[in-house]
């Protein structure tokens, strides 16, 4: 099986989470670069999903 | 069989030819009827027996247990019966053979929903509990409802207002009448073999009979047993169907479902922005109490500039050269203090090094963020945005 997509809920939830951790203010410079960098890229990845999609409508036969 | 037998032809009938006589001219007529159930009994027999009645009169009734007449009744329920009257021959007693039953009216259909409610509840079908979120942004969305019709048209009108990356899924089914239950079965069954964000049940407004499918037991298990969140948007003006109450959130027509999703993406968008932003802000600040340790060198400036101020002067030349090498200090300093918030909002990691920042390593690989963490001699590793370099403490000050 396909591995499920990150939903928009999930990407969200998770840059909620990497932001908590980077409030703490408790790590290294380095990680929290790679926080930052997975912040990032999160974000990125979840406006191009937004701007990319495209409206399908499809009837199911029964 | 009927005989017209004149008074001066005397043709005598028996007693059981007079009630095979009568019984055959009642079997003639099919007939609704309307009353209230009484004496209702259930017992050992192949037949079940009670009366309906008015406030006038009593009408005998009966049916055959293996006869499907749709609905049981209790003693005082006020019912439709459809069957035909006939006529027990051995007693001449009349009675009507009852071929299908029906609840009478809207308070026999609320009565049998709030019934069934009840029933429902104790088994945990409408718990807050078991309720699933509503998917922030639902992108892939089923949809339940008779394709053919104003509802869907409208629906998809309203939900694409703000965004048009949706993609919709939809079962047409049968939202009214006596097939509608299995239909919407159906559809659920359906939608259960994609992979959604969200399922929504909709119909447009109708009575209270209109809607008797939104009350069955089959669709609230239905909708409980739908891998996705389930939204009900059957529009009525009546308070509430029991579909509603098993849904995980209940709407009160289908325009306020796509209002809803509509909307979502707007306070998705909001969120994902300002969080991000949140992110960014912590950052920054992070890498401002990193940088703090650069403020040594900010006081020790302070006191080279009262040392250098309280020298005599006639030590001029020494004077001089201490404050060009205090510019010097300066100058490396400010750049380095150049950490200011707005500067920094535009910041990715990598840029942070591109803007002159360096990061230095000692031979253990951890980030040197101290002069004294480095002795004299000893090997670091500085990383520029576009490489490294290895250097050489030749040097401390502080």
């Amino acid at each position: 099986m396909k591995e499920k997509e990150i939903s928009f809920s999930e990407a969200l939830k998770k840059l909620k989470i990497i932001t908590e951790k980077l409030d703490k203010g408790d790590l290294e410079l380095e990680e929290s670069m790679k926080l930052y960098e997975e912040g990032v890229s999160l974000h990125k990845k979840c406006l191009e999903k937004l701007n990319s999609a495209k409206l399908k409508i499809e009837e199911l036969k029964k | 069989m009927l005989k017209f037998i004149p008074m001066d032809k005397k043709e005598i009938l028996t007693v059981s030819q007079v009630n095979t006589l009568s019984r055959t001219i009642l079997e003639q007529f099919t007939i609704w009827v309307v009353g209230e159930v009484d004496s209702y009994k259930d017992g050992n027999w192949s037949g079940i027996y009670f009366d309906l009645k008015d406030e006038n009169s009593i009408l005998p009734c009966m049916f055959w247990k293996n006869t499907p007449v749709g609905y049981f009744p209790k003693n005082g329920e006020k019912v439709v019966l459809f069957g035909t009257l006939t006529l027990y021959e051995k007693r001449g007693s009349y009675h009507m053979k009852v071929s299908k039953i029906e609840p009478f009216g809207e308070g026999e259909l609320l009565r049998k929903r709030e019934e069934l409610r009840k029933k429902l509840q104790a088994e945990g079908y409408f718990e807050e509990s078991i309720k699933r979120a509503i998917p922030e942004l639902p992108i892939k969305i089923g949809i339940i409802t008779s394709a053919r019709g104003a509802v869907i048209k409208d629906f998809l009108a309203n939900v694409t207002k703000n965004y048009e990356g949706f993609e919709i899924y939809i079962s047409d089914a049968v939202v009214q009448g006596d097939k509608a239950v299995k239909s919407i079965c159906s559809s659920f069954k359906e939608l259960s073999k994609l992979d959604l964000d969200l399922v929504v049940l909709m119909r447009g407004g109708g009575s209270i009979e209109d809607l008797m499918c939104f009350n069955e037991e089959e669709i609230v298990k239905a909708i409980r047993n739908c891998p996705y969140p389930v939204i009900s948007a059957v529009g009525h003006e009546v308070d509430y169907t029991l579909a509603d109450l098993a849904a995980d959130l209940r709407v009160s027509t289908p325009t306020k479902a796509a209002e809803l999703i509509s909307a979502s993406y707007l306070t998705f968008r909001h969120n994902i922005e300002n969080t991000f932003e949140n992110l960014e802000y912590s950052f920054i600040r992070k890498l401002e109490t990193d940088s703090r340790e650069l403020d040594y060198f900010g006081i020790s400036l302070e006191r080279m500039w009262l040392l250098f101020q309280s020298l005599p002067d006639d030590l001029n030349s020494l004077k001089e050269r201490i404050y060009i090498s205090m510019q010097r200090n300066l100058e490396t300093c400010n750049s380095m203090l150049d950490l200011n918030l707005s500067g920094l909002r535009a910041l990715s990691p990598e840029n942070v090094l591109k803007r002159g920042y360096s990061i230095s390593y000692n031979k253990n690989g951890k980030i040197v963020k101290s002069v004294h963490g480095v002795n004299i001699n000893e090997d670091l590793e500085v990383k520029f945005s576009d490489g490294t370099v290895s250097t050489v403490v030749k040097g401390k000050g502080n």
